[in-house]
């Protein structure tokens, strides 16, 4: 039943990271659906402690509790439902945004980083929480990032010309994710597979991924039941990839 | 603002049927709300002896994982097997230490690794007691659904 994700908004006017609030949440073995949110993070991670570069304020940040006992192997669907959500909500509120996504986890607009998400998954069996985090660049424009990543990355204020109402970004964001996360849980996943083939523009262009510890390269040529991404390589291989960085790809679309 | 400082708040909020609390402690600022009107937010911690049971419980499904996922009865050593396709990692983050080294003694509750897949991190447990005798995976490396990551000498 809906209604779960963001049943309880905590927000804080500056924390350390969200994803640890929310950690201990689940390790209290609070509910699924707290969401924690602050106005500005201080220490915010990215994939593997790489610091996420958050400005002093402007950026929306959000971690959730969720408990997907008994979702097996979709489990891996978690990040793209939550960027699937965001990219949603932002074109519910600023129509003239394009948001697509770049696999696995992060939302793009023209080919530049819009965010990211990062999910942690702690215990097993019944103890089994995962922290889903989201970060998205908001009021601010890419000129305040260090030159080193400006290039690639943009913001909400960039792409709409003025600031985003992103307290109601946010409420958008969980409500869209509390229908996607209730459909993956019931296995509907048809329409929110097709849903995220449609923002994916990588599929059927070229792709360079790093994979434990190797470089992959070839047509990215679908992405699979439970968000993998199947890769055809010029040998006539067709590997399915779990895990990796996509370093450079081509649109097809 | 701790998470008991939070429940109560939140008792606060059932309590008084609020959809929306702030609250300002010295320079510390929280504000509550709930998205869905008439959802009474139930903030119930489960015991934890019950989840300590059952975490125990949960070695046997890794006994259960193919190729090296069986426990080793020579020497009483068992062997920690992946429990998904995903990239091995042995520290949180690249410039913090691995979380075990060769030599380490182990309890059940003890972080191992992170295994990775679609950039869900997630975090493996000992869910034994003993000394870590051999890391056999390399920092960086994928590693298959079963496939043994590390070995413990029992005990």
């Amino acid at each position: 039943m809906p209604g779960v994700v963001g049943r309880l908004l905590v927000e804080y006017e500056q924390t350390l990271s969200t994803n640890n609030l929310v950690r201990e949440f689940g390790e209290a073995g609070e509910p699924e659906g707290i969401a924690v949110t602050a106005h500005r993070q201080t220490a915010g991670r990215g994939r593997r402690g790489s610091h996420w570069f958050t400005p002093e304020s402007g950026s929306l940040c959000v971690s959730v509790l969720l408990r997907p006992r008994h979702w097996g192997g979709r489990m891996t669907l978690l990040p793209l439902l939550v960027a699937l959500s965001a990219a949603e909500a932002v074109e519910a509120l600023c129509p003239s945004v394009a948001v697509t996504l770049k696999w696995p986890n992060d939302l793009m607009v023209a080919g530049r980083k819009l965010g990211g998400v990062l999910c942690e998954s702690f215990g097993r069996d019944r103890t089994l929480f995962v922290v889903a985090g989201l970060g998205l660049n908001g009021n601010f424009t890419a000129f305040d990032f260090p030159r080193e990543i400006r290039k690639e990355s943009v913001t909400l204020q960039d792409c709409v010309g003025g600031p985003v109402e992103l307290q109601s970004l946010l409420e958008c964001t969980l409500r869209r994710l509390d229908l996607n996360y209730e459909k993956a849980g019931r296995g509907h996943l048809d329409g929110l597979l097709e849903n995220l083939r449609t923002r994916m523009p990588m599929l059927g262009g070229t792709v360079e991924i790093e994979t434990g510890g190797r470089v992959l390269t070839g047509t990215a040529e679908a992405l699979l039941g439970n968000g993998e991404l199947a890769v055809h390589t010029p040998e006539g291989r067709r590997i399915t990839v779990v895990s990796g960085h996509v370093r450079r790809y081509t649109e097809s679309l | 603002m701790n998470l008991s400082e939070i429940k109560e708040l939140v008792t606060l909020m059932n309590d008084n049927d609020l959809l929306e609390l702030e609250v300002e402690d010295g320079d510390q600022k929280v504000r509550l709300r709930k998205l869905y009107e008439g959802v009474r937010e139930k903030i119930v911690a489960i015991p934890s002896a019950p989840i300590a049971a059952i975490s125990a419980g949960a070695v046997a499904p890794a006994a259960a994982a193919p190729e090296g996922g069986t426990v080793a009865a020579e020497g009483a050593q068992k062997k920690i097997p992946a429990p998904m396709v995903g990239t091995f990692y042995r520290a949180p983050s690249p410039d913090s230490p691995p979380y075990v080294e060769v030599g380490d003694v182990v309890t059940k509750d003890t972080v191992l690794c992170l295994v990775e897949a679609m950039k869900v991190m997630n975090e493996i447990k000992t869910e034994c007691e003993g000394t870590i005798t051999e890391v056999l995976v390399e920092n960086g490396k994928a590693v298959e659904f079963g496939q043994a990551m590390f070995v413990v000498a029992l005990g």
